[in-house]
């Protein structure tokens, strides 16, 4: 996520009531790792979430689960939200910037059918936001940022063909 | 002689053999565990007696002398050299500053600290012979919790939940509400080896950084139409995924998480939300009585004070149970009374005693007891000789108790030495404790495992005997 959000590490973290848990929870923590520094009894809850092996525990085979918390993750954490935030910046037409993000996610163009799908989510999007009497300017913002957070949420994007 | 190299090559086919055995075991443990929903309902051993479970978990090592366990012979010997050089601090026995009476048909001896309780007491089964291998917190919070003290293991809950599956996919199955940071934190409430699905989901506390009781479950920005929408479109992509994959059922099973969480985010704060209790249940369980105060309004953070934080969480405790959550958790801390036991045990009992009684009598009401196992106790007791004006930790003889789902009301079981300081008879170790609960929700502790690390890994380990004198 935060390779395709193409964000740098940043060093300082959020205070809070308990600093260890704020630091690695915090959703503007970028830093990504093969070797990551793990507190023994304080994993980040992400990787708790998503079946991260226990660091007290010999693990040679992690269970994969699929289950609604990962979901929720993906819908409602602000790791995940101020991830897709960073995709808007590039700017253009609808449909380039549509194929843009295809590409960086999927390593692939969209179809024509996925494009033209693309298109309408954007367009139901912006109608509910409408309904939900959100302002115009921020209208165009809350869409893309949806738009990019469906992809990180897709299965295309969390699973290895 | 046989060599080590002579006696593989000859035994079967070398280190080549065990590299495959490993294999074809890792290949066969995958074929045996087709559970396409984890969290389906699963057939008990036998029939159970309790169809859930709720915890009040004393954090801090309560005292039993002062509380469920009557000891007239230390009150006796107050001031006298404690026997055998037992405790430390000059070794003087304490007696109990509180009467003891006895209370409901069966005359149960509860002390003066438990007023409101003690008219359940016919609905208690205490457990006088409790005993665990350590007397340090941390060691024995997680002993309690996960059965060995040394690293963490999967805890009650998550092996509660893995054993029984849950009634509503719409909520958690395992929750606890209040858990501490200290103490092993979250492995007390952790899946270890066992699928994350199974660990406990946290309420209050908040330590996530972000003030809400519950992690994840609202969206800071998006409204639930726009979600919605959102969500409609991450489902086509998913099922467009699955379409070119063919049969697939790890993208079938994402489709499904999707809508499950999203069910989960509008049921989750109904059940989340007391507003909807009468005045009347909020007094049963002592709610009226503290306002602000501890915990701060309508949260579920830790307790403190009087009976209005404890009351909220164990209300919270019974709308989940009542909604199908197959385990629940309460924490209430500051039970580690070294110190001024007289009024800080007299305070830290007033927090429980109403909530509890209104808890037991809810249940009741409502027909929910007959089949939820109610459990209270702390990681170990307090040393029947005294540290200054307090008591020490004391973890070969304390007290636990159950209430409801097929116990025995109304029974003190096992008892300690004169003064209190161990378990002499009718001993339960937190082995036999945990065997006894899964016992009674239809679970063989035998026969509940999970591979892992080339084993058949139990909640007893190796150890455990039901408690059957306590079975009704």
């Amino acid at each position: 996520v935060v390779a395709r959000a193409g964000e740098g590490p940043v060093a300082r973290f959020g205070p809070g009531g308990d600093p260890i848990a704020a630091a690695i929870n915090d959703p503007r923590n970028t830093h990504r790792s093969i070797y990551l520094p793990i507190v023994r009894d304080r994993l980040p809850e992400v990787l708790s979430l998503f079946d991260g092996a226990d660091p007290v525990l010999i693990t040679a085979d992690r269970p994969t689960t699929t289950v609604p918390s990962q979901s929720l993750f993906l819908l409602n954490n602000a790791f995940v939200m101020r991830a897709a935030d960073r995709l808007l910046q590039s700017n253009g037409a609808e449909a380039d910037r549509i194929r843009e993000a295809f590409v960086r996610f999927y390593s692939r163009p969209p179809t024509a059918g996925e494009q033209a799908g693309a298109a309408a989510f954007l367009k139901a999007y912006r109608a509910q936001l409408t309904k939900d009497r959100v302002p115009a300017p921020r209208q165009e913002r809350e869409s893309w940022s949806a738009f990019c957070q469906a992809l990180f949420a897709s299965a295309e994007f969390q699973y290895r063909k | 002689m046989l060599s080590r190299r002579t006696w593989l090559k000859t035994t079967c086919s070398g280190f080549g053999y065990l590299a495959f055995a490993a294999l074809a075991h890792a290949q066969a443990a995958r074929a045996g565990r087709p559970r396409a929903n984890p969290l389906a309902p699963q057939a008990t051993h036998f029939t159970p007696r309790a169809r859930r479970v709720l915890f009040l978990c004393m954090e801090g090592g309560p005292s039993h002398v002062d509380t469920f366990d009557y000891k007239p012979r230390l009150a006796a010997a107050d001031g006298t050299p404690a026997p055998r050089r037992r405790g430390g601090f000059g070794g003087r026995l304490l007696g109990s500053p509180f009467r003891f009476a006895r209370h409901g048909r069966s005359g149960l001896w509860i002390s003066e600290l438990f007023p409101e309780l003690s008219r359940h007491a016919d609905k208690l089964c205490l457990l006088n012979g409790m005993h665990t291998d350590l007397p340090n917190h941390a060691q024995a919070f997680l002993q309690m919790h996960c059965g060995v003290y040394q690293f963490p293991r999967p805890s009650l809950g998550a092996w509660v939940l893995y054993g029984l599956g849950t009634t509503n996919d719409n909520l958690p199955g395992f929750v606890t509400v209040s858990p501490p940071q200290m103490h092993g934190g979250p492995a007390n409430y952790g899946a270890s080896f066992l699928p994350a699905v199974y660990q406990g989901t946290r309420v209050g506390g908040g330590s996530f950084g972000s003030g809400e009781q519950v992690s994840n479950l609202r969206n800071s920005r998006r409204t639930p139409g726009a979600q919605r929408v959102q969500l409609d479109y991450v489902q086509e992509l998913n099922r467009a995924t699955a379409e070119s994959l063919g049969q697939n059922p790890e993208i079938e099973g994402l489709i499904s998480s999707y809508e499950l969480a999203f069910r989960m985010q509008r049921e989750f704060p109904n059940v989340l939300n007391l507003r909807e209790e009468t005045a009347a249940t909020l007094r049963l369980y002592g709610i009226e009585e503290q306002r602000g105060a501890g915990g701060g309004r309508g949260g579920f953070g830790p307790a403190a004070g009087g009976p209005g934080t404890f009351g909220r969480q164990c209300l919270l405790a019974r709308r989940l149970l009542e909604a199908g959550v197959r385990f629940v958790e309460v924490t209430m801390g500051g039970w580690d009374h070294h110190r001024n036991l007289r009024e800080s045990l007299t305070s830290s009992c007033r927090a429980i005693d109403k909530p509890i009684a209104g808890l037991l009598e809810d249940l009741q009401r409502r027909g929910l007891l007959a089949d939820t196992l109610v459990l209270w106790g702390g990681e170990f007791g307090r040393s029947p000789s005294a540290q200054g004006d307090g008591r020490d930790h004391n973890h070969k003889g304390y007290t636990m108790w159950m209430a409801g789902g097929g116990v025995k009301g109304g029974l003190a079981h096992g008892r300690t030495d004169d003064h209190g300081f161990e378990a002499v008879e009718g001993k339960v170790h937190i082995h036999d404790w945990h065997a006894t609960i899964l016992h009674l929700l239809g679970l063989d502790h035998e026969r509940l495992t999970y591979r892992y690390a080339g084993r058949d890994m139990r909640l007893t380990d190796v150890r455990g005997n039901v408690v059957r004198a306590i079975l009704g």
